[in-house]
């Protein structure tokens, strides 16, 4: 998949979800990150260093999408990430078995390529963590993992964040990342479509919510707002009209001596996002 | 170094029940020679250099396949995201691909010289195909990474065996280094007759090629793009 003048910046302190359709272009963008492809024009920088730049890999913790391992144990495991980030014993052993604590690996097996898929999820993260990261790099970090699973790599990955690190958030698991992410950035065949804060995203659907009640059957102006409305519950006749029209809905309601029960902003979830961008997406490439 | 050796020895370890194997081959041709009997010479002889070729065969097989394997299992991912040059981790390779020659050259020396004890006869030369093999190890190991990056790991493997037997063949036309260390070892008998006065020389050449063939290899690799699927 090609990359078209991809530019991304993840703040320190700070979670970005990176988000895009299957083939949209995210995993090529993480392996041109970290040198694993060559961009055929251009280049890029990473940690102030060149894509690729095997110091700056020091700096970094990367968890692929499907992490793949030499035989023997987590704790070996560990101990090789680490030592090939010019780590050190006895600081490298505590790290790796403060980790492996952490991610309930500790009494895992003996051989790391019999694990399950999501210990050995957890094992790629302890892997990226080993080094103390300026930049975590995971490419699908939850997928496989059970629900207490995912709340143990929320809370480290909050933990992480904490402590000032940089965390890039590649995943298909939306829920997660409204979770947890503070930015996001939408990727499209190979263009970045949007790039922003999460909650602005959410909130910016540019609809209202109107509740009213008492409204006379024969009202004259209710016939042009029919196409917005979205039922009726106890409180009311519901109407999700855009944000532009609830001033003029609202008068006329009070004009008609209805009664306004509330209006509030509709709150958009990250799947409507996806959908609509997605679809955007298609439709400018097919332009 | 450090690191292409942490790296080689879980290659090693990976394959470990392989590569024992081939260590004990030697000890299990030698039996079957001398299973009837004080064996013939010449059989001894013909079999130390079969032993030979198929030493090098083996590191050519394993370091043109080494790559693909690791990029078909994507373990290699794991490796080069931390902080591990390409040349580094070709080292590893070559590490890997070279080690188990040594085991076997153990396994051949050892094996070579009860033959030779066994036919009363001095075993110079047996000490010296080890040692040629040796040599000649690294340069193969080199070769064979080197094609490794450029072909698929079938391809690789035959292209890999066929650069030794071009050598041979080029030794024969007065090529030096390794071509000529090669035809060497071909012909040199077990009380070390026929060894040639140029043997030190081919080992020195013969190694600078190899380097030559690994520089090749690492600079085209860290050029390349690692054979990963995307999303």
């Amino acid at each position: 998949m090609a990359l078209d003048d991809l530019s991304l910046t993840v703040e320190r302190g700070e979670i970005l979800g990176f988000l895009g359709p299957n083939g949209a272009g995210k995993t090529t963008a993480i392996h041109t990150a970290l040198g694993f492809l060559r961009p055929t024009t251009g280049g890029g920088m990473i940690l102030g260093k060149p894509f690729g730049d095997t110091a700056a890999r020091a700096r970094v913790g990367f968890l692929p999408d499907s992490p793949t391992y030499f035989a023997g144990s987590a704790m070996s495991a560990v101990e090789l990430a680490g030592q090939l980030n010019d780590m050190r014993n006895p600081q490298l052993r505590e790290r790796a078995k403060m980790l492996l604590g952490r991610l309930n690996l500790l009494s895992a097996g003996k051989d790391a390529r019999r694990f399950s898929r999501g210990m050995q999820q957890r094992l790629g993260l302890a892997q990226a963590l080993v080094n103390d990261p300026e930049l975590l790099i995971l490419d699908e970090p939850t997928s496989a993992l059970d629900p207490p699973g995912v709340l143990e790599v929320r809370d480290l990955l909050r933990a992480a964040r904490d402590e000032g690190k940089s965390i890039f958030f590649s995943s298909h698991q939306l829920s997660e990342v409204e979770h947890i992410c503070d930015r996001i950035a939408f990727l499209d065949h190979g263009r970045l479509l949007r790039h922003g804060p999460l909650a602005a995203f959410l909130e910016d659907s540019g609809s209202m919510e109107v509740v009213l009640q008492n409204l006379p059957a024969a009202a004259e102006f209710l016939r042009r707002y029919e196409q917005y409305r979205a039922g009726s519950s106890e409180n009311g006749a519901r109407f999700v009209i855009p944000a532009r029209l609830q001033r003029e809905l609202i008068e006329q309601v009070w004009t008609a001596g209805g009664e306004l029960v509330s209006v509030s902003p509709v709150r958009r979830t990250l799947e409507d996002l996806f959908v609509a961008w997605s679809a955007e997406g298609n439709r400018e490439t097919r332009a | 170094m450090r690191k292409a050796w942490l790296i080689a020895r879980q290659l090693l370890w990976q394959n470990r029940w392989l590569f024992l194997m081939l260590m004990f081959w030697p000890y299990v041709m030698a039996i079957i020679l001398t299973v009837g009997g004080k064996p013939d010479p010449d059989d001894v002889l013909w079999m130390l250099h079969q032993e030979c070729f198929a030493g090098l065969a083996l590191v050519a097989v394993t370091g043109s396949t080494l790559l693909g394997n690791e990029q078909r299992s994507r373990r290699i991912v794991m490796v080069v995201a931390r902080s591990v040059s390409r040349a580094q981790y070709l080292l590893a390779l070559l590490m890997t691909a070279w080690l188990p020659l040594v085991l076997y050259g153990s396994g051949f020396l050892v094996s070579g010289i009860g033959l030779a004890v066994l036919l009363h006869k001095p075993f110079a030369g047996v000490l010296v195909m080890a040692l040629a093999q040796l040599v000649l190890g690294v340069w193969a190991g080199s070769v064979s990474i080197f094609w490794s990056i450029l072909l698929p790991q079938i391809p690789a493997s035959i292209v890999s065996v066929a650069c030794v037997g071009l050598a041979v063949y080029l030794g024969e036309l007065g090529m030096i280094g390794p071509g000529r260390l090669l035809l060497a070892l071909f012909e040199t008998a077990i009380s070390g007759r026929n060894a040639p006065a140029t043997i030190g020389m081919d080992a020195v050449l013969t190694l600078l090629a190899g380097g030559v063939w690994f520089a090749a290899a690492a600079w085209i690799f860290s050029r390349r793009d690692l054979n990963l699927t995307a999303d």
